[in-house]
Order: C-alpha cells, then structure tokens, then sequence
C-alpha cells in the first residue's frame, strides 16, 4: 500500500515538475502581409521585427508578402521593416487570433470609390481553439498524428471503439456530448467523410501538409454548415520557399510528402500518401487471430495552387482515402474447445466491408483590393461504403454512395473600417444511390430469428437498388462589426433540400468586450445560434426503405465565457454552454404515410399499394447537453526552445430521449394491440430520457512539450476521463441456435427492458479512464535536412483501462461473462505481464 | 355521436391549416392516426364472429358432408361444436373470450376474425365451396391471403389494403 502511494506521489510530483519548469510565456497568433500600394503586390524577402513591451520578435516574408507570427496578447504593436535602404517603422493593431493583418508599406492616393485593404475571415473567439501544427506535431500519445492532439482539448474526446449503442463511433471525436457522426471536418473548406483511418488512430491527412487546425466546438460561424455538433477546420500550407519533402515510417505505416514552388514561385505543388501496413506488422506476429485480415488503408492529398498575379489564383486540391478489412472465420475448431477459439462465435462468417471518399475541387479566387476578395469552387465530392457479408442465412452485398458536384461561391469585403462583411452561396446536385443486395427478416414479428438456420431461413436477401436525387441550395453571411473593444458579430444561413422540400434558417450571433487594464487584457465574450444537419449519406433520406419527408436534426447552442490573458504567454480560458437537440433522426417503427408502394419489391406484382407504408425513421429525437470548460495554455514562439503546453478540463452532462413507444414499458403490454391500436398508442411515447452513449462527466488533459538542446525533444500527456456509460448484460436467452459449422451454441445476450431498473440503458460505468504518454525525440541534422527518430510510451504507468463489457456469445451468462473489455493501450505478454504500447518511428525531412 | 361529429371536423380543419402552414410530415401523421380512430366504430368481435360463422355456413352448405340435406344455424354450429353450442351468438360469446383471442384487445379480435370472415366469403365467390368441410378448414389456416390479412392487422405498417 506504502508503495502504491508513493508511486502515485511520484508521479503528482513528477506533472507538477513538469508544468512548472518554465514561466515564459506568448499567445495571439496571426498573418501579416507587407502590401505596396504603389505596387500592388506584397513585398516579398523582407525581414520584419515586431516590437513588443519585453522583446522583438523577428519573422521574414514569403513571395507574396506574407509572414506568420505571434504576439504575447491583442493590441497595438509597432512593425520595424528591414530594408537595405534603412529601417520603417508601422503601427497596426492586432484584434483577433488567427487574424490576417495587412500593413501598407506606402501611401498612393486612392481612386475614388477605392476601398482599403484585409484579408480573411475573422474567426470567433466564442467555442474556438486553435492548435498550430509545431504544437501537435511531436504531441505524445498520438502515434505521430496530429488530428489526434485535438482530444487534448476541452470538450473533446475520441471514444473507444464499439462504445455506445449504436455500433460505435470509429475513428470519430464526441465534442460536448454531440453524437461523433454529427460533426464537419473541413481540409481548405473541402468536405472529408471522416478524419481517421479504420484502426482510429491515424487520419487521413498528412501531417506536414497542415497548417492550422481550428476547431468550433460551440456556437460557430454561418459559413460553415451540417453540423449539430462540432466543425473541425484543417488549413494547409499554400506557399513553400524551397522544395521540402519528407518519408516517415513506423509501426503503423509509411507516409510521404514533397512540396515545392512552381513557376517562379508563382505556383506551388504539395503531394502527400500515407499506407497502412498494420496487416504486414502485427498481422505477421501470431497476435491476431486466422481468418483477420487488419484493416488495410491508403489516403493522398494533393494541392496546387497557381498564382495569375495579386489579384488572380487558381487552385485545384485532390483529397482521397480508402479502407479495407477483411473476416474470414475457419469454419470448424483448431483446437477442439470452442470456448478457447477466438472466432468460434462466428465460424464460417465471411465479412468484407470498406469505405473511403473522393475530393476534388477547383478554386478560382479574385482579389481585386485588399479590401475585397471572392472566391469560387467547384466540387465533386464522392464518400461511399461496401458491404460484403455472408454469415449463415445472412448474406448481403451492396455498395452505398452519396455523390454530390457544387459549385459554392464565398466572399469577404470591408465596406468600412468598423464593418467586415463575409457572404456566399452554394448549389449541389446530390444523389444517395446503393447497388446491390441487404438482408431482411423474413418474419418481422420473429424475435428470435435463428441466423444459423440453411434449410428454412429466418433471413432472405432482398433486393435495395436504389436511386435518390435532390437538389441542395445554401446561403449565409455574418456581419462583424468593431467598434474600438466591443464586437457583435450576427450571422444567418439557410440551407434548402428540394427533395422533401425542407429548409433549415439558422440566425447566430457572437458578442464580445476586451477590457484593458487587469493584467494582459481581459475579454468577455457569448454567442448562441441555431444549427442543422442533414444526413446526405443516410438511409434515412431514401425514398425506398426511409423518409422522403426527413427534416434537417437542429441544435440551439449557447455558450459564453471569459478569455483572461495573465502574461504575455499564458491564458486562461473559462466559458459555459447548453446545446439543446431536437429533431433528431431515430429508428421508429410506427411512422407512416397512409398508403404507397409496396416496400417490397418481389410482393409488388402481387400487392402493389400498401396502407400505412413504412417510413421506418422520423425526427423524434431529443436531448441535451450542457457544462463547462477551462482551458490554461503556456505558448512558445514557433521554432524557440521554450516550452509549451496546457491544461484542459471540461465538466459536462448529455442525454437523450427517442420519444418513441415502447411496448415493452407498457403496463398493459400482455395485451395484444391490432396494429391501429399501436398507431395510436405510439402518439403517446414512453420512451425515458438515458444518458447519452457518449456522455462523460469529467475530462481533464495536461499536455507538455520541450525542445530540450537541438538534439532531443521531450513532450508528456496525462488525461483522465469518466467511462462512458453502458448498459450491463442481464442474462441469456437460453442458447437457442447452434453454429452448423462447428456446432457452436450461440448464447444471445439480453438486456433489461424496465425503464425504471437500475440495469437498464447507459446505467452502468466503469472505473475511469487515465494515462500517461510520453514521446522523445532525437534529431540528427545534415547538410540536406534532418533525421527524427522517435520511440512513443503509451499508458507508461500500465493502468489497465477497461472501456466496456464483452460477452462471449459462444459462453451462457455467468460471474465471468461478460468480462471486462480493456483498452487496446495496454498489452499482457504470454507470461500475463503487462507493458505499456509503444511505437517507434523514424521521419527524414529534406 | 355529435360529440365524434365535432371531433371529425375539427380534425379535418386542423388538418387542413396544417397543410397551408407546411406543418411537419409528424403532425399530419399524427392528425391522420387520430382522424381515423374517431371514424372508426368500436370492435364488436361477436358481431364479426357470427358474421363469419354465418359466412361460413353458406360455403359449407354445398361441401360433400353437409350437401345432402338443408344447413341450418344449429345443425351447423352443433356439428362442429359436437353439440356444445346451438347458436352462432353462444359460441362467439364463448370463443372470443378463449385463446388465442384471450389475450387480445377487442379490436384485433375482430380484425382476426374479418380475416376468417373474408376467407369463407371469398371460397364463396369463387365458388370453391364443393370440397370437403375439413379440407377447407384446415385451410383457413394454411391460407395465405388469411395469413397475410392476420399479419396486417397486427402490423402498424405495411398493411393490406
């Protein structure tokens, strides 16, 4: 006992060595540009010097004028301009994180009705954190992805695989109790189907290829769309001085990136691939079970970007990715003891399914002053899924795809110096087609089917080709109006389907108030706003075997809070939210419209019109979240020795309620109802607000990083979070069905149907979920560019995290099953001793 | 019945707005489901039951086994209750209240027994009637319109019009 608490008193010691081993600090990051009038182009290879009250902070410009740096709060800073000619001094106030400043390097009379410069969108600082890429890169725990740092932050986090009730969330991230599947991810506002690979840990994107990642975890912009829950924004690079490339190989996977300038520099090139090999590395080392095949994985990303002069750029961006994984069960035992047969519950299954998507966008952006910009995309955009699945009577095989070709139009004007206007449009033909074969109970009032049976089965394939076409039109803008340290920014977006002839109008608005005067600035900021999905790629939407009438999911989400710049380097951030959720899609078996075609294609001869048709889903959901958030950071200036890092925790409760009835809560459910009876008693749900899948009470992250000498880099992560709920096996039905293949008894897990039991949906947790990572770093440098070799700890302290309950189907329910479902972070040898995961890997940079 | 008058019009009014204000597909749902249970009269399984009782007489009355001399109520019902009942209304008393219609609301009862109804009805018109009694009950269980029209009325959807 001594000895465990002492272990855990080193390690306190050890995070609080950690966290204090520095006081510097820094925090506003933005891009400048040094623009000459007289010229009309920005003035590139000048070294500018940014005077701050305690230091000068160096940054040089590219071929168009720009430079990236970062300034310890907001405020009026003077810009020192190096030229061979002599020194010039500006001043310019930087108003906002992630702001794009453009600082006139001389005077020309402007034409009449002219108009003054700027540059980008203004990004909120309501719900919005922002890492840069130096931060995340070399971040511990994340397997040398970036994307993953983003579950450092608060309100964030990746929940384990196969949690929740719903077949779980891979490779997804929950952000303040929305569900995984509602967020947009973003690459140059460009849609990616899903940011992660299907081993959850590596994403889709190559690291060296992102600039920035912003992520919107609250009330956010009207430009954005299609989220209830969170926007994960990814900007890439878009000039490179020299040509840069890059190999890095681990354990995992391979993955390569060259960028380069073009045509004097008035264009740029950036190619980057990433495989997946974990069926070559794992799968040869006995570990994994015959007849898996591990997920193999490949995604590319290509850019080019051309640049006509200052006013005209074309650009045109490829973003792929694909994934596979393959079953294939031994029909009979190796062994002869079932129950030691990993895959005996399913011998014979045969299952392969993939998914992937296809980006490709053409962008012609107009900047014809500085105080005007305009840009335009066409998009073809393609995510599909393939199913392949033969497992006793259940066999399927089909192909879904939601392709959609827009064209989307954006822009940005300054029509006064105390307004900012951002404005833009969107139309798209989309299509939800699927080809092929699923597979249907063939009694829809058997409870019980027997999957196993050959000779008379419970399941038939039924045919659901099937086309759905539609329309989507969309518009926004977002006025931000400055008026010296207030800002109210109100913004609306409507988006329109043609197909159910539905439309969503969502107003939003942000306000914030800087004080000066208590230590760096203080800033008060609030926002709420109205917010809606529609579920393109759902079977939800189909005319065949869904709702046509589907509306679009909304949340209303509040939020507000305080952002307090202490020194020029830390900050602490606090802010409050509630999002509230309704129409919510949900599976419901007593919606209908009074009559229509048979839903059944091979009755259709027979019985072509059926009363009451199915719609099988309707937009019943409900629920709510709400909680708070703070956020302690400690910056570095990009590239210095300092160190950085922050702390993130966040306190929060989501729920749920279906709305649906339920005839299982019924007190008269052993009376039989006709099936009008059931229509009406559903107008009456009794379904019971649960805790939501993926709710989580606590979640706390303390991230450190130190480049140490110009050799070594060090960097910790340690994160606590509350197991997710889940709902505890009660019993067996009494194994009913045999396997032929191997005469496997197959043992049904059941649940609790009382709403009011203390076993009944999401009651149960297990203990909670923490660890520490740790990742070193050790460069060696040549004259060609540098060698990064990296070994990664993970879970060092060897906590054996248990993420949920598993039951053996091929075992009756018992003390020992269900068992404990640990966490893929911690490994047992044979000899039962357990190590800590590690990866280790190897980058060259040229 | 004014009061169910009442209610029809103002569902039928309510309907109506609902559709000039593009209310949602749920509500109109809704209003559909409540429309048609105020139209509809309440069960009344006994009266279906003899109604499928007498049904089922007029096709038995020219099976080989009945054939051969006139089919009354209570030759019928005493012939195949082995003289238990003497009356259609004595035997569907009976009947609705033992299994399998025990456990069942009225409503299904009398959708249960539309269906046997509409199986004698339907030998009947198409003049199926000339085979023995016994084949022909058994094969109201095998039937598969009956089996397709019990499975509807305890279906909430996909129904048989």
């Amino acid at each position: 006992m001594k000895s465990i608490t002492t272990y855990k008193r080193n390690w306190f010691l050890f995070l609080f060595i950690l966290l204090t081993l520095s006081s510097e600090i820094s925090a506003v990051a933005f891009r400048g540009r040094l623009f000459s009038r007289v010229k009309n182009q920005g003035e590139a290879g000048l070294t500018v010097v940014i005077v701050t009250p305690t230091s000068k902070i160096p940054a040089q410009t590219d071929a168009e004028g720009y430079f990236d740096a970062e300034v310890p709060s907001l405020g009026n800073y003077t810009f020192r301009i190096l030229r061979t000619t002599g020194i010039q001094e500006l001043e310019k106030s930087i108003t906002a994180d992630g702001e794009v400043v453009t600082i006139y390097t001389d005077k020309t009379p402007k034409p009449k009705g002219g108009i003054d410069v700027e540059g980008q969108k203004d990004k909120t600082i309501l719900s919005r954190y922002k890492v840069r890429y130096d931060e995340i890169k070399r971040m511990p725990g994340t397997l040398g992805e970036a994307l993953n740092a983003l579950q450092t932050l608060p309100g964030v986090f990746a929940p384990p695989p196969f949690a929740g009730n719903n077949g779980g969330c891979f490779g997804g991230i929950v952000i303040r109790g929305a569900d995984c599947r509602t967020n947009t991810y973003l690459y140059d506002d460009l849609p990616i189907y899903y940011a992660y690979h299907f081993d959850g840990i590596n994403s889709v994107i190559h690291n060296d290829l992102i600039k920035t990642i912003d992520i919107y975890t609250g009330a956010y912009p009207a430009n954005f769309n299609n989220a209830t829950g969170g926007v994960v924004e990814i900007e890439s690079n878009e000039a490179a001085k020299k040509a840069t490339g890059s190999f890095n190989m681990s354990f995992l996977l391979g993955q390569a990136m060259y960028q380069t300038p073009l045509f004097n520099g008035k264009g740029y090139l950036a190619a980057g691939g990433k495989v997946g090999y974990l069926d070559k590395t794992l799968g040869s080392t006995g570990l994994v079970p015959d007849g898996i095949r591990l997920p193999q994985y490949n995604s590319s990303n290509v850019k080019f970007i051309y640049n006509f002069n200052s006013q005209h750029q074309m650009s045109f961006t490829s973003l792929t990715a694909l994934d596979g994984f393959v079953l294939k069960a031994p029909g009979g035992f190796g062994s002869n003891d079932p129950t030691k047969e990993p895959l005996a519950a399913v011998a014979g299954a045969s299952v392969s399914a993939g998914q992937g998507y296809r980006t490709m966008a053409l962008r012609y952006t107009w900047t014809p002053s500085t105080k005007f910009s305009n840009r335009i995309t066409l998009i073809n955009y393609e995510p599909f899924n393939n199913t392949n699945v033969q497992f006793g009577s259940i066999q399927a095989t089909f192909r879904a795809s939601a392709p959609y070709t827009g064209v989307r139009q954006d822009l940005v004007w300054n029509p006064a110096s105390f307004l900012k206007i951002d404005a833009g449009t969107e139309g798209r033909v989309i299509n939800y087609n699927i080809t092929g074969f699923s597979v249907r109970l063939k009694d829809p009032n058997n409870q019980s089917p027997n999957p196993y049976d050959l000779t008379n089965p419970a399941f038939e394939k039924a045919d659901i080709t099937q086309q759905t076409k539609s329309n989507y039109f969309n518009a926004y803008t977002t006025f931000h109006f400055t008026f010296g340290n207030f800002k109210f920014e109100p913004g609306i977006r409507h988006d329109y389907i043609d197909y159910g002839k539905q439309g969503a109008t969502g107003p939003r608005a942000t306000i914030s108030y800087k004080v000066d005067g208590f230590l760096k600035g203080t800033t008060f900021f609030g926002g709420a706003g109205d917010y809606a999905r529609f579920p393109y790629f759902d079977q939800a939407i189909s005319r065949e075997s869904g709702n046509p009438n589907i509306q679009f999911e909304k949340a209303r989400k509040y939020g507000g809070g305080i952002d307090q710049q202490i020194t020029e380097e830390w900050s602490v951030k606090g802010e409050l939210f509630k999002q509230e959720f309704t129409s919510q899609i949900v599976n419901d078996p007593y919606i209908s419209e009074a009559y229509g075609l048979n839903p059944d294609k091979y009755q259709r001869l027979q019985r072509p019109v059926v009363t009451n048709r199915a719609l099988n889903y309707s937009n019943s959901g409900t629920g709510w979240s709400h909680g708070y958030e703070l956020y302690i950071k400690k910056a570095n200036r990009p590239n210095s020795k300092d160190w950085f890092g922050w702390i993130s925790y966040t306190w929060s409760q989501s729920f749920r309620n279906n709305n649906i009835y339920n005839a299982d809560y019924d007190p008269n459910k052993n009376r039989i109802l006709s099936g009008d009876e059931q229509r009406l008693r559903a107008l009456y749900p009794n379904s019971r607000e649960t805790i939501f899948d993926y709710d989580i009470t606590q979640l706390l992250s303390v991230v450190y990083g130190w480049r140490l000498t110009e050799e070594y880099q060090i960097g910790g992560r340690w994160f606590y979070r509350t197991a997710t709920p889940y709902t505890p096996v009660i019993g067996d039905d009494g194994g009913q069905f045999k396997n032929p293949y191997n005469n496997q008894i197959y043992w049904n897990p059941r649940y609790s149907t009382n709403p009011y039991s203390t076993d009944y949906t999401n009651s149960r947790r297990q203990a909670p979920y923490h660890r520490f990572d740790i990742r070193i770093d050790k460069f060696l440098s040549y004259e060609w560019g540098y060698v990064n070799l990296y070994l990664e700890i993970i879970n060092m302290y060897v906590r054996k995290n248990i993420n949920g309950e598993s039951f053996s189907t091929t075992a009756p329910y018992s003390k020992r099953n269900p068992e404990p479902q640990n966490d893929f972070f911690t490994l047992q040898l044979p000899s039962g001793m357990l190590i800590p995961f590690f990866n280790v890997g190897m980058e060259v940079r040229f | 019945m004014f009061f169910k008058i009442t209610l029809i019009f103002i569902f039928l009014f309510q309907i109506s707005c609902a559709n000039k204000n593009e209310k949602s597909y749920q509500d109109l749902y809704a209003l559909r489901i409540l429309l048609e249970t105020a139209t509809k009269a309440k069960p009344n399984p006994v009266a279906t039951c003899q109604s499928g009782m007498i049904a089922m007489q007029n096709c038995a009355a020219t099976a080989p086994e009945f054939s051969s001399f006139t089919l009354t109520e209570t030759i019928f019902i005493g012939s195949i209750t082995f003289n238990k009942f003497l009356t259609y209304s004595d035997y569907c008393n009976e009947t609705v209240k033992n299994d399998p219609y025990r456990t069942m609301s009225d409503s299904l009862k009398e959708c249960y027994l539309k269906c046997d109804f509409s199986y004698w009805e339907t030998r009947k018109k198409l003049n199926i009637c000339n085979v023995s009694y016994k084949t022909m009950f058994e094969g109201s269980f095998s039937d598969s319109g009956t089996s397709n029209c019990r499975r509807s009325c305890v279906l909430p959807t996909n129904n048989t019009p």
